[in-house]
């Protein structure tokens, strides 16, 4: 199963760098690198210990990469005319789904590091009397765990809307919305945070605190949990003869 | 190793989709070797009946038995031993001509060494390997196509289903795939040939079946469907051949229809009717006669005779 999951992994790989989720994927990497310049710029050497900031830098490219990437894998295929031409093949169903997920969740994930190494250059550039300065190695690792888990969330139920929709772009808007709900709570909250800066400072504190690292932990669970009831329906509903029949 | 029994056997095989019986019993069996024509207008159940065979959908019921296995339980086990080109070519547009046949090459398991080989030997019988570091997208619908049947035969499968292989593609594009076709059925690739292209089917297909709303209405070669179908003809070319003759010859009861042109006579019989007594009959009418064909009616004859049946 491992070779079938490398074998798709390998056609994802070479068809994005040549089909419309590239450019999408790029013109968000290019938005996303831009934020990842202006936020280190404000704050300064803040950037690099707010727990906020940080999570939303690391989990934003990751959930819009899988939730362009799935959709297009599997609505673009249908879409492309090329969906029953590899259902048609030996490649088993379970090597489809696990090869296209996959690649689209280590493809997201992969912007997460991309995207903190360009704020930290920019964070030690703008307070360079204070550099070098890094990440807390217990906050990267939890952002960049964030990420995988958000990637991963987004994907499967990409899978999901995927299965369904006619076209890539409908599967796409499907699942950025579907993932974007829980963001734009976070986002208003953020931007309450910046309004009241006495608040923020608390909530700052309080995330730093060590009751907020129980809190962290609680709340990967909670993805985590979801992340495995997803992907385990997705290995259930994801069949040739499901797919076939729409 | 290899079964030894038909290459497809079908016994009232069905699947209904809601209240439309997509295929409906259909029994027949495909020998091994050679082009089979599964023939039928659109939305006879043709694209339903491969996907069964693929085991792509489940049958509503009867039992299918492709290369021994059942398609639905053992689907695994037939796609390996099967290769398809479906309605639509399946191409990735957006990647190389070579990595299309790598990506299937890979999805067989072939090691790449073999891989590498087997991809050579495809593009260039099929005349494309100088073009394969080209995007598939920048290609011709008839070189895409191609490319179609050289993917399907890169793992060197027993058995290869083809959906209209042949159709949107201009005249020399066409040809380029049917030779293709031959190839590879003189190569001993069983065929599962769906077209609606008669006289490819007739050029091509060592036997045929014709379904219509997924029921089989015919099947044998196309010699024996145009014995059983196709009315018997007589071509006679000549002159004097006026009205008055052509209506004494329509009133008879053995004579089915009378067509004249060009100064070319045909008359379809009533079976067992013999065209000699009518012929007699035109030279003591006064007819000149230089010559007589006995005509055999096309496959497209016969088809469309099946197609009007009971209706």
């Amino acid at each position: 199963m491992i070779a079938d999951i490398r074998t798709v992994v390998w056609k994802e790989w070479r068809s994005i760098w040549g089909g419309r989720a590239r450019r999408q994927i790029l013109l968000t990497g290019g938005m996303l690198s831009v934020w990842a310049v202006i936020f280190p710029i404000q704050m300064g050497e803040r950037f690099v210990t707010d727990p906020v900031m940080m999570g939303v830098q690391a989990i934003i490219l990751p959930m819009v990469v899988a939730g362009i990437v799935v959709p297009d894998a599997i609505a673009g295929e249908r879409e492309r005319h090329t969906l029953r031409t590899l259902l048609a093949s030996r490649l088993p169903d379970r090597s489809i789904l696990f090869g296209k997920l996959g690649f689209a969740v280590v493809l997201g994930w992969a912007g997460s590091p991309f995207l903190l190494a360009i704020a930290l250059v920019v964070t030690n550039l703008v307070a360079s009397d204070r550099a070098p300065l890094f990440y807390d190695p217990a906050m990267l690792v939890g952002a960049l765990l964030l990420a995988f888990l958000v990637a991963l969330f987004t994907g499967a139920i990409g899978i999901f809307v995927s299965m369904r929709a006619a076209t890539a772009q409908e599967a796409q808007q499907m699942t950025i919305m579907g993932v974007m709900v829980p963001g734009m709570v976070l986002g208003v909250g953020a931007t309450l945070l910046f309004v009241q800066r006495d608040l923020a400072r608390q909530v700052i504190n309080w995330l730093g605190s060590a009751e907020a690292g129980y809190v962290f932990v609680g709340v990967v669970i909670v993805i985590a949990l979801a992340d495995a009831a997803l992907v385990i329906a997705a290995d259930r509903r994801f069949r040739r003869g499901r797919l076939s029949a729409l | 190793m290899q079964h030894p029994g038909p290459a497809i056997s079908l016994d009232g095989l069905s699947r209904d989709f809601g209240s439309i019986h997509a295929v409906d019993g259909l029994t027949l069996e495909v020998p091994r070797g050679g082009i089979f024509g599964f023939l039928g207008p659109n939305g006879a159940g043709k694209t339903t009946t491969i996907s069964l065979l693929l085991g792509l959908l489940e049958p509503s019921g009867g039992r299918a038995r492709v290369l021994g296995f059942d398609p639905w339980s053992q689907g695994e086990d037939v796609r390996l031993q099967t290769g398809a080109v479906l309605e639509h070519t399946g191409i990735y547009e957006a990647l190389t001509a070579e990595d299309n046949l790598v990506f299937y090459a890979r999805s067989w398991r072939m090691n790449p060494d073999d891989r590498q080989a087997r991809v050579r030997e495809v593009l260039e019988a099929m005349d494309l390997w100088d073009r394969r570091r080209d995007k598939a997208g920048t290609w011709s619908r008839g070189m895409q196509q191609r490319l179609a049947l050289g993917r399907a035969l890169l793992h060197r499968p027993a058995l290869v289903f083809l959906d209209e292989p042949t159709a949107g593609l201009d005249v020399m594009a066409a040809t380029a795939v049917r030779n293709d076709l031959a190839r590879m059925a003189a190569d001993g690739t069983t065929i599962f040939l769906t077209t609606h292209n008669m006289a490819e089917a007739e050029r091509l297909c060592g036997q045929v079946a014709v379904i219509r709303e997924g029921r089989l209405m015919a099947l044998g070669s196309p010699d024996e469907l145009r014995v059983a179908t196709g009315a018997p003809r007589v071509d006679i070319v000549g002159r004097g051949f006026d009205e008055p003759l052509l209506a004494r010859l329509r009133s008879l009861p053995e004579v089915r229809a009378v067509t004249r042109e060009n100064g070319h006579l045909t008359l379809e019989l009533v079976p067992p009717a013999e065209p000699a007594p009518l012929i007699d009959l035109l030279v003591r009418s006064g007819a000149q006669i230089d010559e007589v064909r006995r005509g055999r009616a096309s496959l497209e004859e016969v088809f469309v005779t099946l197609m009007e049946e009971d209706r």
